[in-house]
């Protein structure tokens, strides 16, 4: 897989290489093995998300650039880029560059459009995919690049970024209760998700962070789930469109118990992977608006609605349709593969500490980092009061 | 009358040797056809090739000074690089003649003693910063190329024979014109004496400088297929075979590069605001026109067409920016592009077909490869990496070809020139990938194997071999090769 190198490389132009590679298998996955509109969904989904990353190529090189004129050395290591104050002008322009490529790919609102084609077409595989790795590419590029490399112009755009990714929240949860087809409901509940990660990771204190960190992980384990759960009803029945199910829970009760619990922790019940990042992010981000974490909370709710519609919608009730009334409930191979992420729903949810004090002591470094290179007053005041009221860390 | 003594030291004949090596093997050939009858393609291209690596060994043997037969041979370090590109770009494209299927220009004798006059006229257009001599290059290796053409002996090769040879000759025609402004402005066919003249005389009058530079971009962009000189670019590489399609689109560019970089660099530094912007006008409408057009086509040779145009775009802009980084960049990056190029178009020629099946005007519809991968897998493979490498897609030879001449934009604070060439590349990516869709995501439209690969051969497979190690392992090369390149574009003083 190309895109486990997105992860490893600190080496700046490698990042861009294995960033632009892993379309390709994804282009194939799609477009080979998709629905009926496949060609049309994989080729936008190329060119987004091409288009995007080009320009963060000129960031990448300008970057390098920057670094070239302060140091007189050429250097595209990441950890060298950590040390080198940016001008102020130059972060606005450079934080534009990345987040252009970025924004394409988490997707955040207005470039989110591909998202759900590329998701109704691709095949189970590929939206697990889709969903658990490539969008948080874009979420990790700016917590690795964005924040860390321009603290001052982060702070400067963190409003507007904060309020896409409030409309990203309540939008995407609307539509998601619009949708007819069940794997468009969990597609605009990603982009819902995605719009909380950002809005963690803009919190700029360790708790937002961290729990977004946490969210993109949690995010993963529950989407890809459920992704792979519409798969299995998908084997059986061919069809994914809510209004042709109905009374599943007394035909596959297994497959209706995983699914709950999936669902459970999308919504971000209590004590399931999905609310420790989501409560984390909010609360980190409460430091900075109360408001706007007010508008994001809606969130949840609006979740809990569009999901909870799914289920009674599909698994409630009479069986009405004959063809599911011989359905066959989870096999040994499907329970192998789901039974685990249960588990991991589960321990994660009770007890997500090892992951998350690992994940703190990054971000800590990384806001120390933030708080020395910042240029701007504004920019340190404003991570000082993120970080300081009622702080435990 | 004065007696006229030279000294046959002074004229430093070596750096003749290159040339006339050719020279001489294209006059033997002539000589030996008219003896022997029925030479073989197999020893003509041999025999060529042998002369082409003599001719290179020259080249990188000769160690003499810069100057050379009254001044008027320039062998400097571009001059040097862009002989070893012409030169082996050269070696590697002829033994495309040697196809499955035969055709009559390639068992003519002639069209091999054609192709090393061409050569000559390469070489001599890059060894020279005399005005007369690089005329003389070029229309030597244009007349050459336009008789190659029409030795394709199809319609639609003496259409675009006759198109090229007419437009060359509007084209030919400004470069005359424009010679004789300058040697009328400064009284030297030299561009170095010409840089000290205007100088000495401030680049007045702006008028004569205005009309040189245009008539020269005329003939240059003609030659370079800048828009708005582009029109005849698709329909001659429709009509050519494409093994000269594909030579057309590397080896007469980077002579022209050459000669660009040599007459406009010193226009760019004159300090005269508007010559730099007519460059940069020029370059940002061939890169973005190109690309757009192309979008639109229906034939995979006409899109590569249109796409080679936006490539010359890319260089143009190195030249543009004119820092010893974008002209080192411009050499690595027709050095990788040229593998690649050589690559696609082999393809193309691998898989002609007699007859146009798949569309009645055109010879490489896209049609013609929806499903190949069905069919073809590892055919479809290998141009699928072909078109993505073009795309500039990482970590394919022409993204790092790219990579370097965006950064070098960058480093020279070109930053809108460099967003438009990502731009383009993007824009760029559509089209290649839309060949991919069809190989890789589509139903054959005949799903009979064996219309494809009518012409290959072991010879051509070899040659995709070639192109393809080069392609997928540009990273390999590509430090050592910027190393060599840019020493000797810097000691050249560019």
């Amino acid at each position: 897989m190309t895109m486990v190198g997105v992860f490893l490389i600190l080496d700046v132009i490698w990042f861009y290489a294995f960033w632009e590679l892993s379309l390709v298998p994804m282009l194939y996955i799609i477009g080979a093995w998709g629905g009926e509109k496949r060609m049309y969904a994989a080729v936008k989904f190329f060119l987004y998300t091409f288009a995007g990353s080009v320009l963060m190529l000129v960031g990448i090189l300008y970057m390098g650039f920057l670094y070239y004129e302060a140091t007189g050395i050429w250097s595209f290591a990441l950890p060298d880029w950590y040390l080198l104050q940016v001008p102020f002008r130059a972060q606005l322009w450079l934080f534009g560059a990345f987040f252009l490529g970025f924004a394409i790919k988490v997707p955040m609102f207005p470039f989110h459009t591909w998202l759900p084609y590329a998701h109704g077409q691709a095949p189970t595989i590929g939206s697990v995919i889709l969903a658990a790795v490539l969008l948080k590419m874009g979420s990790y590029g700016f917590v690795r690049f964005s924040l860390p490399l321009f603290p001052d112009a982060t702070v400067y755009f963190l409003i507007p970024v904060a309020i896409i990714c409030i409309i990203m929240v309540i939008y995407a949860a609307m539509i998601a209760y619009a949708q007819e087809d069940m794997k468009q409901v969990i597609a605009y509940s990603s982009i819902s998700h995605m719009g909380i990660v950002i809005l963690g990771t803009f919190a700029m204190n360790a708790e937002g962070i961290t729990g977004s960190i946490f969210l993109m992980l949690s995010h993963g384990i529950v989407s890809g789930a459920l992704f792979m759960l519409v798969g299995v009803i998908y084997d059986r029945r061919h069809t994914k469109m809510i209004r042709d199910f109905g009374g599943l829970a007394q035909v596959m009760p297994n497959f209706a118990t995983v699914y709950g619990i999936m669902l459970m922790a999308s919504v971000g019940l209590p004590l399931t992977v999905g609310f420790v990042g989501e409560f984390l992010s909010l609360v980190g981000f409460y430091r900075i608006s109360w408001i706007l974490t007010l508008l994001a909370g809606t969130g949840i709710i609006l979740g809990a609605v569009y999901m909870l519609v799914l289920y009674k919608k599909s698994f409630f009730g009479q069986v009405v349709h004959e063809e599911n009334r011989s359905l066959k409930d989870l096999n040994a191979k499907e329970l192998s593969a789901l039974i685990p992420l249960v588990l991991l729903v589960a321990i994660l949810g009770i007890y997500p500490k090892p992951l998350l004090s690992t994940i703190d002591m990054s971000v800590q470094k990384m806001l120390v980092l933030m708080d020395q290179k910042a240029i701007e007053p504004a920019t340190k005041e404003l991570i000082m009061k993120a970080n300081s009221i009622g702080g435990t860390h | 009358m004065e007696t006229i003594s030279i000294d046959v030291a002074s004229l430093n004949l070596p750096a003749l040797l290159p040339m006339a090596i050719l020279t001489l093997g294209a006059l033997g050939l002539i000589c030996v056809d008219l003896v022997v009858k029925g030479l073989n393609r197999s020893f003509l291209t041999m025999i060529t090739i042998l002369f082409i690596l003599l001719d290179l060994g020259a080249v990188i043997g000769y160690n003499g000074p810069s100057r050379a037969f009254f001044d008027v041979l320039l062998v400097d370090g571009i001059a040097l690089i862009a002989q070893v590109i012409i030169l082996v770009a050269s070696a590697i494209f002829l033994p495309l003649s040697l196809s499955h299927r035969h055709f009559r220009e390639f068992e003519m004798a002639e069209f091999y003693a054609l192709f090393m006059f061409m050569i000559v006229g390469f070489q001599c257009m890059v060894v020279s910063d005399n005005l007369i001599l690089i005329f003389i290059g070029l229309e030597t290796s244009s007349l050459a190329l336009y008789t190659m053409i029409a030795m394709h002996n199809r319609a639609k090769a003496f259409e675009a024979a006759i198109k090229y040879f007419t437009m060359g000759a509007l084209a030919a025609g400004f470069y005359a014109l424009s010679a004789l402004i300058f040697y009328a402005m400064t009284g030297s066919v030299e561009i170095y004496q010409i840089e000290q003249a205007l100088q000495a005389r401030n680049f007045e009058p702006l008028v004569g400088i205005l009309a040189g530079t245009i008539f020269m971009l005329g003939a240059l962009g003609f030659k370079l297929s800048l828009v708005p000189s582009h029109t005849w670019t698709p329909d001659v590489y429709e009509g050519s075979s494409a093994p000269l399609a594909g030579y057309m689109a590397v080896v007469p560019k980077i002579a022209g590069f050459v000669v660009a970089m040599r007459l406009f660099e010193m226009l760019v530094y004159s300090g005269v605001v508007w010559l730099e912007h007519i460059l940069y006008a020029a370059v940002v409408l061939t890169m973005t026109l190109a690309n757009i057009t192309a979008l639109v086509q229906e034939d995979v040779k006409r899109m590569l067409a249109f796409s080679s145009i936006s490539h010359a775009g890319f260089m143009m802009a190195a030249i543009l920016i004119g820092t010893t980084q974008s002209n080192t960049a411009l050499f690595l990056y027709w050095t990788l592009f040229m593998f690649t190029n050589l690559g696609a178009f082999t393809m193309l020629w691998i898989v002609r077909h007699r007859k146009n099946l798949w569309d009645e005007r055109y010879q490489h519809p896209y049609t013609k490869f929806s499903g190949l991968v069905k069919l073809m897998p590892a055919t479809a493979t290998i141009m699928g990496i072909f078109m993505f490498a073009l795309a500039g897609m990482p970590p394919f030879s022409v993204f790092w070809g790219k990579l370097y001449l965006i950064s070098a934009a960058i480093n020279s604070e070109y930053i809108y020139l460099a967003v438009i060439i990502a731009l383009n590349s993007a824009i760029a990516v559509y089209y290649y990938m839309k060949l991919a869709v069809y190989m890789f995501l589509k139903e054959p439209v005949m799903a009979d194997a064996t219309l494809y690969a009518t012409n290959a051969s072991t010879p051509l497979k070899v040659i995709v071999g070639v192109a393809v190690m080069i392609t997928v392992f540009a990273i390999v090369f590509v430090e050592p090769l910027l190393e060599i390149l840019t020493k000797y574009v810097s000691a050249s003083g560019f």
